[in-house]
């Protein structure tokens, strides 16, 4: 009964994948097989010093895809980063990638990378899909998007290579250095950080925020004082009762190897001792602390500001990308 | 995982050939628009190339008009038009179906390439059948 319920919530297009799959593997692991198929496809080509960006457009056409900017006078008043535009074809010219040239270089390889990833799934096969990098605030990545952005990491930054690259500096300071070998974004960079790494580790953006079910009571609060008058309560004592803002978490990223039961679900929020409330801009903390319902677990805890801050953030608390290893 | 792939560089010539013939063009002609020696794309067309470089075969590809997966023959590229004409007739039927209908000739080589549960039609009537059916599924709004 409750795997129907499960069922029911899954997106049409990872069910798709998984059916095709025999429904003998998880959507995870056919995602990275069909980005590293794709990988080792390219690879059977001479291809020394492409940049990033041709690396993508000959890896959107072995997948039967072309690639190709947005309109320039579009794409200023464009939110979105990239969009795919399919044609229905299952095999040959499938369709095309348009990507926003205004974004920085690292954004805009992730979101074509991302868009290449919803080919994977064999009922992508009309329609447009798009990506828009700064993350949501008002609900959590559905599935299928966290499966692209998975596809995509791998892409961009294969396992081994990334792995080989990292060469034992499991470490934010990195970052730079791999952003510079790999062409990805900073952001994507830092979950790579955790999703590849051969232990116990996890990444994600912090957001300072109240829970949802607060906010949507404050904003009732505020708009209608009035019916407080009615209630058990008065307004400041209803108001009390909302707890404020802390940095909880928004996405998410693990290692192959870390435990569900670790997982620090969607809102929890992070200690007002730890460095995330404390790190400044162009720096990164760190400090030996355990994720916040692990607390038996102490491990590595390395922070900074994410690059891309959303429209609405509040300036004296930026989003926070974090990157936790097991000690 | 099979990492280890092969590149069938025989086939990736015959399909390079197999388009330029079907486009008209010379050796020359192709190696002009793409940019590339002529000498390299003999190379290709003869499975001679070593460890291609993805760089001239991408070119190759765009001044083809096909992606890299169909010049890989690892989906069907579509015959060219005149090139069909030539080598394959038309599937019984289908021909007295396009005068009588006006049909154009993309919405022939669509039909040309359908088949149903692996069946295709055999005669005109079959493939009226099959073109109405197509139009209505097209016609139909989206559902979820």
């Amino acid at each position: 009964m409750n795997r129907n319920r499960t069922e029911k919530r899954r997106d049409p297009d990872v069910v798709a994948l998984v059916e095709a799959g025999g429904g003998l593997s998880d959507a995870r692991s056919l995602v990275l097989n069909q980005a590293r198929k794709l990988n080792a496809s390219y690879r059977r080509f001479e291809s020394c010093g492409n940049t990033t960006m041709e690396r993508l457009k000959f890896i959107a056409s072995l997948q039967g895809l072309t690639l190709a900017p947005m309109n320039i006078e579009r794409s200023q008043h464009e939110r979105r980063d990239a969009v795919i535009i399919l044609n229905g074809a299952e095999k040959g010219n499938k369709g095309q990638i348009l990507y926003n040239p205004d974004r920085p270089g690292g954004r805009q390889a992730f979101s074509v990378a991302h868009e290449i990833a919803h080919t994977f799934f064999p009922s992508t096969s009309g329609g447009a899909r798009f990506r828009e990098m700064t993350a949501s605030d008002s609900q959590e990545m559905n599935e299928l998007e966290r499966l692209c952005d998975l596809g995509a990491a791998e892409v961009l930054m294969p396992k081994e290579e990334f792995q080989a690259c990292v060469a034992g500096n499991w470490s934010i300071e990195s970052v730079e250095y791999l952003v510079g070998e790999f062409g990805s974004s900073r952001e994507a960079t830092v979950f790579r950080l955790a999703s590849a790494y051969p232990g116990v580790a996890a990444a994600g953006l912090l957001c300072f925020r109240r829970t949802k079910g607060d906010q949507a009571k404050l904003k009732s609060l505020l708009q209608y004082p009035q019916a407080n008058l009615f209630g058990s309560g008065t307004s400041s004592q209803s108001i009390s009762r909302i707890a404020d803002p802390k940095y909880r978490r928004q996405s998410f990223h693990t290692s192959d190897d870390f435990p569900t039961s670790y997982t620090v679900r969607w809102n929890k929020s992070f200690d007002e001792n730890s460095i995330v409330y404390r790190v400044g801009p162009n720096e990164v903390m760190s400090s030996i602390e355990p994720l916040p319902n692990v607390m038996e677990s102490e491990g590595t805890l390395e922070v900074m500001h994410a690059p891309y801050q959303r429209e609405d953030t509040d300036n004296e608390h930026p989003d926070i990308l974090f990157y936790w290893r097991a000690a | 995982m099979n990492d280890v792939m092969t590149l069938d560089l025989v086939r990736l010539g015959q399909t390079i050939r197999s388009l330029r013939l079907g486009k008209g063009w010379s050796l020359s002609e192709l190696a002009e628009k793409c940019g590339i020696s002529k000498a390299y794309i003999s190379d290709l067309e003869n499975g001679n190339a070593g460890k291609p470089n993805i760089q001239y075969v991408y070119s190759v590809a765009t001044a083809l008009e096909v992606t890299l997966d169909e010049l890989l023959g690892e989906s069907k590229p579509k015959p060219h038009r005149a090139e069909r004409r030539k080598s394959e007739e038309l599937p019984p039927g289908l021909l007295e179906l396009q005068q009588e209908l006006d049909l154009t000739t993309e919405d022939v080589e669509m039909l040309a390439d359908m088949n149903f549960r692996g069946h295709r039609p055999r005669d005109k009537e079959g493939w009226r059948f099959l073109l109405e059916a197509l139009r209505m599924v097209s016609q139909r709004p989206n559902q979820k």
